[in-house]
This record gives structure tokens, C-alpha cells and sequence, in this order.
């Protein structure tokens, strides 16, 4: 990940405009605690020149820097925290560089977890490990989530590597608040959920289409080898859910992959949890309808699609949060 | 006779934060008066009993250091900043009025960035008061003006702690 480490500050070089938000963050010691340095955008934007008394666009600066820059980021995370939704904290901020020091939390993403699921479900093993984390898992996230956007915050990026859960206990913790805005209208949270069932599926479907390549690969290669009986069994028992060859072909790219399976089952457990924690339940519930039916037609990009709509609707709340940093 | 504690910095090799704490100070308000002259030597006063613990005290003087010189600074020199850097708000008077040293201010603690000794002699002779630990400090807080002044909500105090809370407050500062 992080190539070389450098303990700089970061207030150097801080070029005018636009700053790339892609940049690796870099893992140093700060104070003799872990902690990542990440760059997050000046909230210029790409928009700092001809458009900068506009808003930009919104197909461009896709996911490099938040919008409203630094600041933003800032504010939703410590609004966030302030709700009790754990975040990595924040230890220094530099505005004109767009750069940020946040809390290296120890942890592996929720799709570490997901993936480890996958792994037990193939061994046969459906009351495993990973299964009972998981579902812990769900629980914490959909209470969090639905803290979240009581609170009128709603985090705008989650998926399988944005939910960090925590050494140790496990707790979940939020991360890459990119494009984490204040909004109590239901339909932004609801697209907050649905985003985030988008990002599963996505994972899941690309780990099935992984594998089933795989298996592919495996299958030919123990047809040219002689020890098709040492490998064949082998690519068998590493072929997601769909087991034997061909017949797997079609079902692994289905949505019926045990990948896809698990993302869908995670998330029905959040939900489960997400609703009695949560005031704003039925109005929630209605428009996660229409964001899902609106999302799954186009596949992912449907979902981000729905994103950008909901988002110019709540755009506004975003420019004025960001014209008010 | 206690030792002042030295903190020194990754980020910003060769530079040192030299603070010390006094407890039962009784001359707060001649310290007070002299600072307002100009006749105290240049150091961070600050008033104990809001500063939770070490680290915020380090935390802000990151800040300081890493605002020093530029457009960024919000008071004059970089110890006023040590001092507006330890606050909860933004708000530069306030800071210094509430996280600086008052006539009722019983606890000081004092800090000078690349600190040579007899600086500190100069100061600590100032100060009638008992010098102690820098890791007393959680012993002399006051908890309840933290959270009234950090506006620590219950959530926080239950999900992440007083001080995780005080930190991000005093790390994210510029941006709120």
C-alpha cells in the first residue's frame, strides 16, 4: 500500500487548485499513534477555474476529494463521533494542503469478513466463525447507520471497504467520509443503504466472476497436466457455492452466487437491525423501495445513477454546507 | 522539585515543547497583570485545570508548529497559538480568556517550544506555586468544565471517552 513512509507534515508543496484526492494515504506515527495521512481535496474541486462560481458538474471529480473539501470531511466525521458512530479520529487537519491526520485504526474491512464467510460457506460450514461475526457485524452496522442518519448525517460511501471493524471487539467503525453530507431528507438515507447493498452485490459479483474464471483456468490446466485428479478436486472445492464444472459456469454468474447470497443476507440482517433502531423507519422504508427498484434494473449503475439524482436533489444541502465552510 | 516534562515531535524534527505544571499557584493575579504588560518571558500560559491530559497539550502544539510562520496562525506568536490550540472553539478571545490564565486560574501550565533552561528558571521563580509532574494533570482537571467547554455530548463519553472526544475537537479544529 503506502510506498515510502515519510513523517512530513504535509504543510509543504501545497500547489494551488486542485489537489488529486487519490494519492495512497500514507501510514505514519503521529505521537506515538498509528495514523494515516490522506489527502482529501482543497473543496475547489476540479471546478476551480472556469466553473469555480459554479457548482461542478456532477459526472466530474467522481471520487477523487469531497466536494466541500477538507472541511466537509472534517465536520461530517466529528458529527459523526459527536452521534456516537465510531470514526477514526482526527488528529491534525491542514486546509490549504487539503491533507488530513486520522486515527490508523486496527481492524479489517467488512469485506475481509464477507469474503472469510464465503470461504467457510464452500467448507461446508454454515454456523462457522465468520458467520457469527457477521451477523454481530450487521447488527453493529445497521444500528450505526440508523444513529447516523437520525442524527441527519448520512455517510454517502459505504460498501465493503469503507465499514471497518475493529480489532478486538469487533465494533464497527466508519471510514472514507468522502462524500458524507448533513441530510434528514429519507430519500438521501435510503440511498445510503441502498449504496451500500449496490457495493455488496458489486464485490460479490466480482469475486463469483473471479472465481469462476478460476475455475475455468483450473479446469483446463488439470486437463493438460496429468494430475487432473490432485487439481480437479482442488478447483472444486475452491469454486464458489455453484460446485461442479459447467453447471457452475451459469449459476456462479447469476445472481444466485454464494457470494451474492451472503452480501444479500448481510444486508437483510442490517436492515432487521436498522429498523427498530432507527426514528425515521416507515419513511426510510418507503423510499428504499423505490431507490432498490431503481438500482437493480441498471445493475450498479443504476445504483450510482440513483446516487447522482438523490444527490442533485440534495446537492443543494451540500452547497450549502460547503459554502458555509 | 519536579521535573518539567520535554515532548519532542516526528513530524517536525529538532523541535521540543518543554512544559511544566504548578499546582496551587497563589499569584495568578500578578501573573495575569505581568502577562498583559509584556513583562512575563515568552511562554504558553495556560490554565491547567482544561487541558485533560498530555496529549492534548502535544496535539496542539502539532498545530501550532505546523501553522507557525504562515497565514494559518490565528494569535501572534506561536505560544498564544499552544494556548489557542489547547481550546475548544474557534473563537480566538474566548480561547485565550477561557484556556489562558484568570485571576481565579489555582493551576498553571506553562510550556515554551525549543525551551533552554534557564528560560524556564526565569519563569518557574514567577510562579508561586507548587511545581508538579506533567502527569499530574488528570489529577488537577476539571472534568465537568471540560465537557461544559468541549460540549461533550453522553453519545461521545459512552462510545469513545472524554479524551478521544477533547482530541478530535482540538485535531480537527481549523476545519469546524
Amino acid at each position: 500500500m503506502a510506498g515510502t513512509v515519510e513523517a512530513q507534515g504535509g504543510d509543504t508543496s501545497g500547489a494551488g487548485g486542485a489537489k488529486a484526492a487519490n494519492e495512497e494515504p500514507q501510514r505514519i506515527t503521529f505521537l506515538g499513534r498509528p495514523a494515516l495521512v490522506v489527502t482529501l481535496g482543497t473543496g475547489g474541486g476540479a471546478g476551480a477555474g472556469a466553473r469555480s462560481h459554479k457548482r461542478p458538474r456532477h459526472d466530474e471529480a467522481g471520487d477523487e476529494g469531497a466536494q466541500g473539501g477538507i472541511r466537509q470531511v472534517a465536520r461530517s466525521m466529528l458529527r459523526a463521533h459527536k452521534l456516537g458512530v465510531l470514526v477514526p479520529l482526527v488528529y491534525h487537519t491542514d486546509v490549504e494542503s487539503g491533507r488530513a491526520t486520522v486515527e490508523d485504526v486496527a481492524g479489517r474491512p467488512l469485506q475481509a469478513l464477507l469474503d472469510d464467510m464465503v470461504a467457510e460457506a464452500e467448507a461446508g460450514s454454515s454456523s462457522g466463525k465468520a458467520a457469527a461475526d457477521l451477523d454481530a457485524a450487521a447488527a453493529a452496522l445497521g444500528r450505526a447507520l440508523a444513529l447516523l442518519h437520525d442524527g441527519g448525517q448520512v455517510h454517502g460511501g459505504l460498501g465493503g471497504g469503507s465499514v471497518l471493524l475493529r480489532e478486538g471487539d469487533g465494533a464497527v467503525v466508519l471510514t472514507d467520509f468522502r462524500r458524507s453530507f448533513n441530510s434528514i431528507v429519507a430519500l438521501d438515507k435510503a440511498t445510503d443503504l441502498a449504496g451500500l447493498e449496490a457495493a455488496l452485490l458489486a464485490a460479490a459479483k466480482a469475486k463469483a466472476g473471479a472465481q469462476q474464471q478460476q475455475q475455468q483456468q483450473g479446469e483446463q490446466v488439470g486437463e493438460q497436466l496429468q494430475e487432473a485428479a490432485a487439481s480437479a478436486p482442488g478447483a472444486a472445492a475452491s469454486a464458489e457455492g455453484g460446485g461442479g464444472s459447467g453447471a457452475a459456469a451459469a449459476p456462479a454468474a447469476a445472481a444466485t452466487s454464494k457470494p451474492a447470497e451472503i452480501a444479500s443476507a448481510f444486508f437483510e440482517k442490517l436492515l432487521n437491525s436498522y429498523r427498530p433502531s432507527s426514528r425515521m423507519w416507515s419513511a426510510v422504508h418507503n423510499k428504499l423501495a423505490e431507490v432498490r427498484a431503481r438500482g437493480t434494473s441498471q445493475g450498479g449503475q443504476g445504483a450510482s445513477a440513483g446516487a447522482a439524482s438523490a444527490g442533485t436533489g440534495s446537492n443543494k444541502k451540500a452547497k450549502t454546507a460547503a459554502a458555509k465552510s | 522539585m519536579a521535573e518539567p516534562t520535554v515532548l519532542s515531535y516526528d513530524t517536525h524534527p529538532g523541535r521540543t515543547l518543554t512544559a511544566a505544571l504548578f499546582k496551587d499557584v497563589k499569584n495568578t493575579k500578578d501573573l495575569r497583570l505581568l502577562l498583559a504588560e509584556g513583562s512575563l518571558p515568552e511562554f504558553a500560559y495556560i490554565n491547567a485545570r482544561v487541558v485533560l491530559d498530555p496529549f492534548v497539550l502535544q496535539l496542539a502544539g502539532h498545530r501550532a508548529l505546523a501553522a507557525e510562520g504562515s497565514t494559518r496562525m490565528a494569535t501572534k506568536n506561536i505560544h498564544t497559538e499552544l494556548v489557542y490550540g489547547v481550546s475548544a472553539t474557534k473563537h480566538v478571545a474566548e480561547s485565550l480568556k477561557r484556556f489562558g490564565i484568570s485571576d481565579d486560574t489555582t493551576a498553571v501550565l506553562v510550556a515554551r517550544f525549543d525551551c533552554k533552561p534557564e528560560e524556564l528558571e526565569a519563569v518557574s521563580k514567577r510562579i508561586e506555586g507548587q511545581q508538579v509532574a506533567l502527569s499530574e494533570l488528570g489529577g488537577l482537571v476539571d472534568l465537568e468544565l471540560i465537557d461544559k467547554y468541549f460540549k461533550v455530548s453522553k453519545q461521545e463519553l459512552q462510545s469513545r471517552g472524554r479524551l478521544d472526544a477533547v482530541t478530535f475537537r482540538v485535531g480537527a479544529k481549523d476545519c469546524l
